[in-house]
């Protein structure tokens, strides 16, 4: 076994190298910056091969890989429904259907960001304004979630202290942003792209092949659906090649209404108002571009976020196979045929003998895990849960486990039965998601590959990063200051500020325990907000003459509001999180705690574009005709 | 189908993979045809603001 972080001088001229590459093409999209539309829209002369692979860059960061990949390894293969969403909507509906309107959009009124176009759609400087400051206010938390999983992956490439390698991180990537701007974002993001396919590729391929091939790995993978854990079971984990159950109305339901309501609809459907993705809709010559661009898109989405998946999914199978062996006594059977048990975990100390694994939660402290001596003293079945005077609850650490058939079990005095197990991805990777992607990669996969995953990670929060700085300085600098104030030079303020910004909250956010959990939320919660406030808008604007400015404002305002509601009083655990209330308001009558706000905001605030735009007087046909790209030179 | 027992999960893997084909199908035909070019009097760079703000 191998750690990730061992560094040897090839590794580290590895990651100079990818950072010299990088480096490079910010200095090329510096070289070739000339203006405001160069620094704000890549010059509207984009590759379609650039486009499409700076979207899917952007689109996919750590979270995706690790954060969803583990996600996949503690429910399944159910989430690939987020995989297909992400690439017929975020990909083919995107670019084609919104796209095209969007470009054609974008030049007829010279907008160079989101909310310059929705600002000047509808002769609103409020709305371009308010736009600027959802952007400014809430993406750098999402930033700074992406930043901390890059400097995790950073500090260990180069043994740097985290502080310093958080700062280092955020440093190199704002500077090629804040010099070469958009085309610098983009060319780099093209190689980081690139380099992502590559390290999936051969991800997929070894997966695969360890799981004995694709029919029978996923037949394998299915047969483990005795091991999900009780507390999965119970809220409708079914095993991972299963759907989870469908319903609505009990806890045992809240599993569908997550990856389906929230993951596969809000990221699926989410992705189309988010402003760093929609901006490069205009940064293309024509549509024909978009076009071409859709199939590397997808392709691209496939390979990043499928291969995440499926990997994550059948990392259950090669831990059962080949994971670590714990050692325990059965509690429980759960499928005598395939030697499927629930064993209370144990380990033998040379000099004390055998003590009983237990889960320790003590207040103030992080849980951990200690040994009870002697083992089996309450009896042959688990450790029970007690809380002694001092508040620290205790509980077996009990796990869902493969008993391996060829070892014969230790026959201790008092009775007990020893034997010797493996168990499944997230009791591998000691109870925390995050780790079962980068722990199966340790593991499983050859040290080279490690290191181009380690690099393919790096790729994957710097482009998703530099996209975030790119849009939150475009943001401050133009739609919130306003446009006409210092032009692009105000813009690389805006660079700098999100810089500080996203290295402020991530370096303080690791000392406050409350912050930890805000930051990690802050993805989904950046994602909800955009779609609610800005796709009836975005949609109505691009389709729908009818609609007004008032329409769009106080759509805009509802969905926002729903949103930020929502996740305050009743979506968990976000309105925990956050802390205006102790529990959801809706505790009581599942499964309303888990809807996602967009179920609810989303269409609230497109039921409002449409009523106030046709209670009000239509705009002026001339500004109309100048959107659409309708109006004639003057003979 | 595929290993996998449940449908709507065999589903999901199918579909992620037919849905990748469409768009690479969707470039190739699509993106060959089309012709749009970019309109021939494009604003100048401009940093106006909208009229008729609220």
């Amino acid at each position: 076994m191998h750690a990730l972080g061992e560094i040897s001088i090839g590794e580290l001229a590895a990651v100079l190298i990818y950072l010299f590459i990088t480096a490079y093409l910010g200095w090329l999209g510096y070289q070739g910056t000339k203006n405001s539309t160069d620094y704000m829209v890549a010059g509207r002369k984009a590759h379609p091969t650039v486009v499409a692979l700076s979207y899917a860059a952007t689109f996919i960061s750590t979270s995706a890989i690790v954060g969803f990949g583990g996600a996949a390894g503690m429910f399944g293969m159910s989430l690939l429904w987020l995989c297909f969403a992400n690439i017929l909507i975020g990909i083919f509906v995107a670019f084609v259907w919104l796209g095209r309107p969007t470009r054609r959009m974008g030049a007829a009124l010279d907008a160079h960001t989101f909310p310059e176009l929705l600002g000047r759609r509808f002769q609103s400087r409020f709305l371009q304004a308010f736009a600027g400051l959802i952007i400014v206010l809430f993406m750098p938390l999402y930033g700074t979630a992406v930043l901390i999983g890059g400097t995790e992956f950073f500090s260990q490439a180069l043994g740097l202290e985290y502080g310093a390698a958080l700062f280092i991180f955020a440093a190199l990537v704002a500077a090629y942003v804040f010099f070469g701007g958009l085309k610098g974002v983009m060319y780099t993001d093209a190689f980081q792209g690139a380099l992502m396919c590559l390290a999936m590729i051969v991800l997929l391929l070894f997966t695969y092949k360890l799981a004995g091939g694709v029919v029978e790995g996923h037949r394998a993978l299915g047969e483990l659906k005795a091991l999900v854990p009780a507390s999965l079971q119970a809220i409708g984990h079914r095993g991972w090649t299963a759907m989870p159950e469908f319903g609505f109305g009990s806890p045992k339901y809240n599993l569908w209404w997550i990856i389906v309501g929230s993951l596969t609809l809000g990221v699926g459907v989410g992705v189309l108002a988010q402003p760093q993705m929609a901006v490069r809709f205009l940064t293309v010559r024509s549509g024909r571009e978009l076009d071409r661009a859709v199939g590397l898109g997808g392709v691209f989405v496939l390979l990043l976020v499928g291969t995440s998946y499926v990997t994550g999914a059948l990392s259950n199978l090669y831990f059962i196979r080949h994971g670590p062996v714990f050692e325990g006594r059965v509690v429980k059977t759960l499928d005598a045929a395939r030697g499927q048990a629930l064993i209370q975990v144990m380990e033998k100390d040379p000099e004390r003998g055998w003590a009983d694994m237990a889960r320790v939660s003590r207040p103030g402290a992080k849980p951990a895990t200690e040994p009870v001596f002697p083992a089996a003293a309450a009896g042959k079945g688990p450790l029970p849960k007690e809380k002694l005077p001092d508040g620290t609850v205790r509980e077996g650490l009990v796990i869902p486990a493969a008993l391996i058939k060829d070892s014969p079990p230790t026959k201790l005095e008092n009775g007990v039965q020893v034997v010797q197990g493996r168990t499944i991805s997230l009791f591998a990777a000691k109870g925390l998601s995050d780790r079962i992607i980068p722990l199966y990669i340790t593991t499983a996969l050859p040290k080279w590959f490690g290191m181009l995953f380690m690099l393919s990670l790096l790729a994957a929060a710097m482009s998703t990063l530099s996209s975030q700085f790119h849009t939150v300085g475009a943001a401050l600098g133009r739609d919130v200051v306003g446009p006409g104030r210092g032009g692009f030079l105000l813009v690389r303020l805006g660079v700098l500020v999100a810089f500080l910004a996203a290295a402020g909250i991530g370096y303080y956010a690791r000392t406050s325990p409350m912050a930890v959990s805000v930051v990690a939320r802050a993805t989904a919660i950046f994602f909800g907000l955009c779609a609610s406030a800005f796709i009836p808008t975005f949609v109505g604007g691009l389709f729908w003459r009818r609609m007004t400015r008032a329409g769009a404002i106080s759509s805009t305002l509802v969905g926002f509001l729903v949103t930020a509601l929502w996740l305050l009083l009743v979506k968990t655990p976000e309105c925990r999180v956050l802390g205006l209330v102790s529990d959801s308001l809706l505790a009581g009558h599942p499964n309303w705690p888990v809807v996602d706000p967009l179920l609810v905001a989303l269409p609230l605030s497109a039921l409002t574009a449409v009523l106030v735009s046709l209670a009000g007087k239509p705009m002026d046909p001339a500004h109309l005709a100048r959107c659409f790209g309708e109006e004639t030179a003057n003979p | 189908m595929l290993g996998i027992e449940d449908p709507w999960v065999a589903a999901a893997y199918v579909l992620c993979v037919a849905a990748a084909a469409l768009c690479v199908l969707y470039s190739l035909f699509v993106g060959r045809a089309s012709d749009e070019e970019s309109p021939s009097s494009r604003a100048p760079e401009s940093s106006e603001a909208p009229r008729n703000n609220p």
